[in-house]
């Protein structure tokens, strides 16, 4: 791009980053030229520019051009099994004994690995977020199977539990975040996007 | 084939000329009244869909000063006679409605 970009045009460049690679490869200039003139456009306020650029986004979660695929997600919650099967080994054999390191610190750096591997996978910091969230999800349900498997239940009613659960999957989000932009600004080998 | 409602209004405002994206989205706008709410991204994922599937093909811009970088769409004999048929299909639709009193009364 080589004319100077105004603030909006440069937000819309930071969401086109939720877009895999393989759709902004093939079609980022175009939308940004086209942003450009709707922004200049004296018939399109700027509400129904936002308006239009969210109904984008939430079109773009029905449309598999867009976002990462059903493989990514399954991959994903692979891993999050094995986290949750990794847990319930653990109070099986060592019930209530510290591991003997910085319990909170473990998950952290693994989110992080998380975000770099779906970012290099499917090319956009979409695909490491998207990565990250599904580990977080299945990986809460530890929660449930705590209570399940050996009678843990720390909570007084189930919003507090519900709120837990997210509370658990939100945690993945920002070490997934530093993972994926890590993943996306490392320079790659000429292969397609897995999406 | 069936088309979407926004592959439709797309292939609609491409029968009488070439058009680039924003053209395209203004044409879109007018012809649906607005109410399709069709943003770049889903413009360029319809349109991406219709090159795959033959029904618009990409011609070079010529335009002075616009960037070279810009693509135009047109129309292909295929395109043409998928919206051929959808119009058709479409009459056929109001026509039933009408036979049967469906249509919403003014």
């Amino acid at each position: 791009m080589t004319f100077p970009l105004a603030w909006p045009e440069k937000l819309y460049g930071l969401i086109l980053l939720a877009y895999t690679r393989r759709f902004r490869e093939r079609h980022e200039h175009e939308m940004r030229l086209v942003f450009r003139e709707l922004l200049h456009d004296a018939s399109y306020s700027r509400a129904r520019l936002v308006r239009l650029v969210l109904i984008d986004l939430v079109n773009g979660l029905r449309s598999p051009d867009r976002l990462p695929s059903r493989d990514l997600v399954l991959w994903s919650g692979f891993f999050g099994v094995l986290i949750v099967v990794f847990s319930i080994s653990a109070q099986i054999f060592h019930p209530g004994r510290y591991l003997g390191f910085p319990v909170v610190a473990a998950p952290f750096v693994a989110f992080i690995g998380a975000g770099f591997w779906g970012s290099r996978r499917t090319h956009s910091i979409a695909g490491g977020m998207c990565t990250c969230l599904v580990i977080g999800l299945v990986a809460s349900s530890m929660l449930l199977w705590d209570k399940l498997l050996f009678g843990f239940w720390y909570y007084p009613d189930s919003f507090s539990f519900v709120m837990s659960i997210a509370m658990q999957a939100a945690f993945c989000l920002l070490p997934g975040l530093v993972g994926a932009l890590i993943g996306a600004a490392l320079p790659r080998r000429n292969s397609a996007p897995q999406r | 084939m069936s088309l979407s409602r926004a592959a439709f209004y797309i292939l609609l405002s491409l029968r009488d000329r070439e058009r680039h994206g924003y053209d395209i989205l203004k044409s879109v706008d007018a012809l649906a009244r607005g109410s399709l709410g069709l943003g770049p991204a889903t413009l360029y994922t319809n349109l991406a869909r219709m090159l795959d599937a033959g029904l618009i093909v990409e011609v070079d811009g010529n335009a002075e000063g616009d960037d070279q970088r810009r693509r135009y769409y047109r129309l292909s004999g295929q395109g043409r006679r998928a919206l051929a048929a959808e119009v058709k299909d479409m009459e056929h639709a109001v026509k039933v409605a009408g036979i049967r009193q469906l249509r919403p009364a003014r």
